[in-house]
């Protein structure tokens, strides 16, 4: 059986109590987290569905003479595929998990605030850097594409 | 009387009171952000935020848990 011994006691500090808020205002607000969690799925869902009847619509007409350029298409493919993964990125920013903290336990909630930013920080680098590439490869692919235009 | 019964002192009017630290180590408040699930661990140092049932005042109480040994 573990022995507790306090060894510390202070009142609460002005972080401490807006931490302590902060996690207070985050349990209330999980309804509309989880709602605009789904909107953002929504938005993406109706979205690419759109791009996707765009790209078989496009398929059946007589596709441009500079989509017949392999570097345009392979330029193409590598925006997409950047495109998608920054995509992806956002999501891991933005979508939500379910965490358990006691209220009374600051540095539950202390660590729970470290590991969201850590998170949150890391998957935004993976969305910008890939969004960067993937602005990179559109813009070669439009300059191209208005260069060989007759 | 429970073992996880701790003698608190408020740090500001003096009053002391046993509080059931395993009452406030039950989860109790759902957040839906993104961490890691189930990450958040428990150490051998717990911080508690415990108000004083006389002043009011928030204390920040940091408890350490060791290991009694038996004989």
């Amino acid at each position: 059986m573990a022995e507790a011994q306090v060894v510390d006691i202070h009142e609460e500090t002005p972080r401490e109590r807006a931490l302590h808020e902060w996690f207070e205002k985050q349990a209330l607000a999980s309804p509309d987290t989880l709602e605009a969690a789904a909107r953002t799925i929504l938005g993406l869902v109706t979205g690419l569905l759109g791009v996707l009847f765009g790209v078989l619509a496009v398929k059946e007409d007589p596709l441009p003479s500079y989509f017949r350029l392999p570097v345009v298409r392979w330029l193409g493919v590598g925006t997409v595929a950047a495109l998608l993964v920054a995509l992806v990125g956002t999501l891991g920013v933005v979508l939500p998990r379910r965490i358990q903290i006691a209220s009374a336990r600051l540095d539950q909630q202390a660590e729970a605030f470290q590991k969201l930013m850590s998170r949150k920080s890391r998957w935004l680098s993976v969305a910008v850097i890939a969004f960067g590439l993937g602005l990179l490869a559109l813009g070669a692919v439009l300059i191209i594409a208005l260069l060989t235009a007759v | 009387m429970s073992n996880h019964l701790t003698e608190i002192a408020c740090s500001r009017c003096g009053h002391t009171w046993y509080e059931d630290l395993a009452r406030l180590d039950k989860a109790d408040q759902d957040i839906y952000k993104n961490i890691y699930k189930g990450k958040v661990h428990n150490g051998r140092e717990k911080t508690y935020r415990v108000p004083c049932p006389e002043c009011g005042t928030n204390n920040v109480v940091t408890v350490r848990f060791e290991e009694q040994k038996d004989g």
